[in-house]
């Protein structure tokens, strides 16, 4: 398993494309955004990653123009679009509802963004033929949107904002009302779709593996404030806080307090002694005070069974409870033998002979300081 | 009035049921159906006779003559038990056979009633072959009222209301018996029976009278708010009563008057309706109202003269052409139509 | 076999109701009056006498008319009254909406009688306007005229004409104004290309109230048309009402009747919903 983020180089080679400074959001004395900063990137697939109520609709909300921020500021290219009206700005909106227009077909649908330009007849009917036919829409222009599957009416909407060629897409929950099959050709769909026309896409969702799958970037929020914002790799395995460390699936989390640093790692002292977790990319966690509590984050995966003494960083003793096979993986359950109240969880691929241990077996799990990261409370 | 949306239903659904159903229901007992016009069931009246005859009393009110024929030809008179009616409507109830023939005995208190009322082979329109049908209790005219203050000097003829110096301040009552009254006003041989000539003349003349009215009115409640509205110098059709609710609402400036072409009057009767329910209270109801503090109190209360006691400031009854029926009832429905439907200007 | 009755219930219960009396009507109109008597033999009598005399074709059209140029006032008027109550917002939209509801449940001769009043000579309009220095004396252009009649029916019916369209309104969804403008139009463009089209069901169903309502009403003309008060509805009401031709007054409403189902069924093409089928 890599441990840097394999999309670093690339973000930093962007270029910040909208910037939202600051932003606060009021209804009434319900406070939904608190102090939000996000730079979005020229031509990246950015996901914005919340439960519900999280305020990531809102963020899209915003850039859109749909409302306005109770304070702070959003640049585009440098320059303030707060007070630009929704149908001045460039950028378009794939609604959660599809927002079809159900009295048009889907070739005037698609053309309204032109119409209301002006752009000439046979201009319109050339490129929303070419916008249907990068949907696989070609066949359907005749129809109502009533005529149309779930699927196809999520089609015909994106087709009918990127005809717009937008600066920025902004997809609000598009698939949440797709069956799961649908749902991940959309995906695949949508990805290829980035990749092609090289717009900046903001995707909203509360779908972890779907933003996982897709993003370049993810914005992780919770109650109104950003916690994350980063690759998913960089999220996955190098969280900065315990939301986001708990959010994308299984992970252990070992609590202890901050010890001394040793090159790109620092110590953290536990029940169970002594671990070693790196600190690259986790500037917070390098520069906290020595006795600050922490935790240790390492996904189930990164642990390894039985290693000869020496070989890993960190290494534990523990009894095994319980091995589960479920399918392709197998997910074991440990105890660290001087604290039995710690609890470990390990994943390791299934093997048609069983994985050489049972439950009560004595044995140990280790793992190198570029596998955990360290979470601050 | 207020009932006309629900009559015109309650007479689309007896249009289809009569089609379908045919026959009417039995009356109820103890109850006693009154069919007149307003007034004529007075509130007090009801209660007492409710009381005293413990029966229950339900009372329809109608607006026009040709109104109340149809609700009793419409229900071959099984909907209701006693009806008013003037004499000169009686005719066509009787030759239809919708109501019964009295027997007077079951009236006493037709002791009490003047002698010009108690030969009733006298009065006519009441008999058919030696049988009575209506027993008279109320009469009174149906002549012209106008406005002192917007007519200073008053005025002698019907022709009043052709003159252009009152356009759009006359009210006139939306029936055809205003035919028999303008016939009477321009001076027709019988204004109850015109030959074709005749009508044609009395249309052509009304139609231009059209020009000068400001409406025709529906009840008396609806003359009154035209009155009220302003601008209405001359009510037609205007009587007794009519003045009473006017100066009742403040306005003294009211009065009733006879042209010298005459004006028409009425006499209203009593009939037991064929379909009777219950023949004793229908008798008993109309020898309650022929009791003198009963007639009194309608004279009192309508300013119509009963037939009771003598009238005070009558003087005009002997100018009074007494309605008679006419001689063709749909035909002046349709002339009535068409006059109101001719194209004004 | 309990099912078979409640199917028999249900097709024959409206049936029963609804065209039982168009039948009743239908086979009325083919029969006629001798003096006060139905003659029941079947004859075009009537339907004769309809085309032939001069009073009733004339009136029947001057009451379509009458009744289209009502049903387009109040569409003038009711469509952005509606539009104003779908942009209020909270309580003062259903308060409002109550107020333009509520004329609905008072007495109709009591509201034409409030609006003689005030149309009358001497009425609040008038007053208002002689007061205001508008007029110099009191005009009797608002009362007893066919300007009256197309007044007061139009207000009479305007809560008709502005609910449906009100409902259609709030029907439409926020995110099509939203993505209307997302796309780049103008409010008044998402106006005239996403909600004047998508509340036109609503319209037709206004429409349709207030043509079917005011063709058939005659106490309204009457009580203040004046002289021109005479409608068609008047015509039939006194076939039943006063002449006592029921056979004639029949045939009347299956006029009125042809009329009034054409215009649902027209009501019902114009507002059916756009590619639902293919």
């Amino acid at each position: 398993m890599p441990a840097a983020p394999p999309h670093a180089d690339m973000t930093a080679s962007r270029r910040t494309l909208l910037e939202l400074c600051g932003v606060n959001k009021l209804y009434g004395a319900t406070r939904v955004l608190r102090d939000v900063d996000l730079a979005i990137e020229d031509g990246e697939f950015l996901t914005i990653l919340g439960p519900s109520g999280s305020g990531k609709t809102t963020i899209l909300r915003l850039i859109g123009g749909f409302i306005a921020p109770s304070s702070g500021d959003i640049r585009f290219d440098g320059t303030s679009v707060v007070p630009v009206p929704i149908f001045k700005r460039p950028f378009n909106t794939v609604f959660q509802d599809y927002a079809l227009f159900p009295h048009m077909r889907v070739n005037e649908n698609v053309a309204y963004g032109l119409r209301v330009r002006g752009v000439g007849r046979e201009e319109i009917r050339s490129r929303v033929a070419r916008a249907l036919a990068v949907v696989a829409l070609g066949e359907f222009g005749e129809r109502y949107p009533a005529q149309l599957s779930g699927g196809q009416r999520q089609r015909v909407a994106l087709a009918r904002a990127l005809i717009l060629e937008p600066r920025i897409l902004l997809l609000d929950e598009p698939l949440g009302a797709l069956d799961a099959e649908l749902r991940r050709q959309m995906q695949q769909f949508l990805m290829r779709l980035q990749r092609e026309v090289r717009t900046t896409f903001v995707f909203v969702t509360h779908d972890q593996e779907e933003a996982i799958t897709m993003s370049d970037r993810i914005c992780v929020m919770r109650e109104g404030v950003i916690e994350q914002v980063g690759p998913p790799t960089e999220l996955y395995y190098r969280p900065r806080t315990p939301f986001v460390a708990g959010f994308f699936g299984d992970n252990n989390l070992l609590e202890g307090t901050l010890g001394g640093a040793d090159g790109a790692a620092r110590t953290v002292r536990t029940p169970f002694g002594d671990l070693r977790s790196a600190t690259a990319g986790q500037p917070e966690a390098a520069a906290a005070a020595d006795g600050r509590a922490v935790k240790v984050a390492v996904r189930p995966e990164n642990l390894r069974l039985a290693p000869a003494e020496g070989t890993c960083d960190n290494w534990l003793a523990v009894r095994i409870a319980e091995v589960r096979f479920v399918g392709p993986i197998s997910h074991i359950l440990a105890h660290s033998i001087d604290r039995p109240d710690i609890a470990l969880l390990l994943k390791r691929p299934s093997q048609a002979g069983g994985l050489g241990v049972a439950a009560g077996d004595r044995t140990a799990i280790g793992w190198n300081a570029a596998e955990c990261s360290i979470v601050l409370q | 009035m207020s009932k006309w949306g629900a009559r015109a239903v309650a007479l689309a659904a007896a249009t289809a049921m009569t089609g379908l159903l045919g026959g009417p229901a039995a009356a109820g007992k103890g109850e006693l159906r009154f069919l007149g016009w307003e007034g004529y069931a007075d509130d007090d009246w009801v209660a007492e006779f409710k009381k005293t005859y413990d029966a229950d009393v339900s009372v329809v009110y109608i607006g026009s003559n040709d109104e109340m024929f149809a609700k009793m030809k419409g229900s071959d008179g099984a909907d209701y038990d006693v009806m008013t009616v003037n004499t000169g409507e009686l005719v066509r109830y009787v030759d239809l056979g919708l109501v019964k023939p009295l027997d007077l005995s079951r009236v006493p208190n037709r002791a009490n009633q003047l002698l010009g009322f108690q030969d009733l082979a006298k009065v006519p329109g009441v008999t058919k072959d030696g049988q009575v049908y209506g027993v008279p209790f109320a009469w009174g005219s149906i002549t012209l009222i106008y406005d002192t203050d917007k007519i200073k000097t008053a005025p002698t003829s019907w022709s009043v209301l052709w003159d252009p110096q009152y356009k759009g301040q006359i009210i006139m009552p939306d029936s055809d018996q205003q035919l028999i009254q303008m016939a009477q006003a321009l001076k027709m041989k019988n204004p109850f029976n015109l030959s074709q000539d005749e009508m044609g003349e009395l249309k052509a003349k009304v139609i231009d009278l059209r020009a000068n009215l400001k409406a025709f009115y529906s009840t008396f409640e609806d003359s009154l708010q035209y009155y009220e509205d302003g601008d209405v110098a001359l009510i037609v059709g205007g009587d007794e009563y009519r003045i009473k609710l006017l100066n009742d609402r403040g306005f003294q400036n009211v009065k009733l008057i006879v042209p010298e072409e005459g004006a028409l009057g009425w006499t209203d009767v009593y009939t037991v309706t064929k379909g009777v329910g219950d023949e004793d209270l229908a008798y008993a109801w109309i020898n309650f109202i022929l009791e003198k503090r009963v007639s009194d109190q309608l004279s009192e209360r309508l300013a119509y003269p009963n037939t009771v006691s003598q009238p005070a400031g009558m003087d005009y009854s002997s100018q009074l052409l007494w309605l008679e029926p006419v001689e063709d009832f749909t035909w002046r429905t349709n002339v009535w139509n068409e006059i109101k439907a001719a194209p004004i200007e | 076999m309990r099912r078979g009755a409640w199917v028999a219930l249900n097709l024959g219960l409206p049936a029963a109701l609804i065209l039982a009396p168009f039948a009743a009507f239908l086979v009325h109109s083919f029969w006629r009056m001798d003096g006060f008597h139905v003659v029941r033999a079947l004859s075009l009598h009537n339907y004769r006498r309809f085309v032939s005399e001069d009073i009733f074709l004339p009136l029947f059209l001057k009451t379509c008319e009458l009744a289209l140029e009502v049903t387009a006032i109040a569409v003038l008027i009711g469509y952005p009254i509606a539009v104003f109550l779908a942009t209020l917002r909270g309580r003062a939209k259903y308060a409002m909406v109550l107020l333009f509801v509520v004329p609905l449940l008072m007495s109709y001769i009591i509201k034409i009688y409030a609006l003689r009043s005030i149309l009358g000579n001497n009425g609040f309009l008038n007053r208002l306007l002689v007061a205001t220095g508008v007029l110099e004396r009191p005009t009797g252009f608002f009362a007893y005229n066919f300007t009256a009649v197309l007044i007061t029916l139009t207000i009479l019916l305007l809560p008709l004409m502005i609910l449906p369209i009100f409902v259609s309104l709030e029907r439409i969804p926020r995110s099509l104004l939203e993505a209307s403008a997302d796309l780049g139009a103008h409010p008044a463009y998402t106006f005239w290309h996403v909600i004047l089209p998508l509340s036109l069901p609503g319209v037709v169903v206004g429409a349709s109230f207030t043509f079917i309502l005011a063709i058939g009403d005659f106490i309204t003309p009457t009580m203040v048309g004046g002289m021109t008060g005479f409608t068609y509805g008047a015509a039939v009401f006194s076939q039943f009402g006063t002449a006592f031709d029921w056979p004639f007054g029949a045939m009347l409403s299956v006029v009125l009747l042809v009329v009034v189902v054409a215009a649902m069924f027209l009501a019902a093409w114009l507002g059916r919903p756009r590619g639902a089928t293919a």
